[in-house]
């Protein structure tokens, strides 16, 4: 389980170096 | 199943990610077969900006996501594992472990937009999983028609990863 944990994990930093790198562009930020 | 991506900003500028994706990589191939026509949706949530406290409106927001690809499909069920890897920042709560944190916040999330839209034929099963040193939570949302798929589910996953 740890190590399914640890592949999320993975992912979503992968998410957030796309982010910080400004290449999701495709998905519009929704403003609350 | 086409997958469902939403990006958040909050009024105090923190930024959310949420994606409902299609997730067969928990299941052993034998429950796989058994669902037959039925997709396991599963969700991956990451704060991307930020560290206020997650707010009512964003909380609103990604369960009206959730609810959204569940509602509009009749053949779906959600998984969501809780993140035991980022702490959860500005809680009084930080000695709780973080999954168990998530666990309790989304059973709440749930348990609360289930109320407010009077959905009566919706389950929510939380799986607890004994690892070697702490406790993995995965939570199953399901219609009452699906209960039989979700205790297989659950059984494959405790049968499948507690140590």
């Amino acid at each position: 389980m740890r190590e399914i944990g640890e592949k999320k994990a993975q992912r979503l930093q992968k998410i957030q170096e796309r982010w910080d790198a400004g290449d999701i562009k495709d998905v519009e930020v929704v403003q609350l | 199943m086409k997958d469902l991506v939403r990006i958040f900003k909050s009024p105090e500028g923190d930024v959310y990610h949420i994606e409902l994706s299609e997730d067969k990589g928990v299941l052993s191939q034998e429950v796989l077969e058994s669902l037959g026509n039925v997709h396991v949706v599963g969700i991956e949530l990451r704060r991307l900006v930020g560290r206020n406290t997650t707010g009512h409106d964003v909380l609103a927001a990604l369960e009206e996501t959730i609810a959204e690809i569940f509602l509009q499909h009749d053949d779906v069920i959600i998984c969501y594992y809780c993140d035991f890897v980022n702490p959860i920042p500005k809680t009084k709560k930080n000695k709780m472990p973080p999954q168990e944190y998530r666990s309790k916040l989304f059973d709440a999330m749930f348990q609360r937009y289930v109320k407010l839209h009077g959905i009566e034929d919706v389950r929510l099963s939380v799986v607890e999983v004994n690892g070697v040193n702490e406790i993995y939570y995965f939570h199953v949302i399901y219609r009452e028609t699906h209960s039989v798929l979700a205790a297989l589910i659950g059984s494959d996953i405790r049968e499948g990863f507690e140590k």
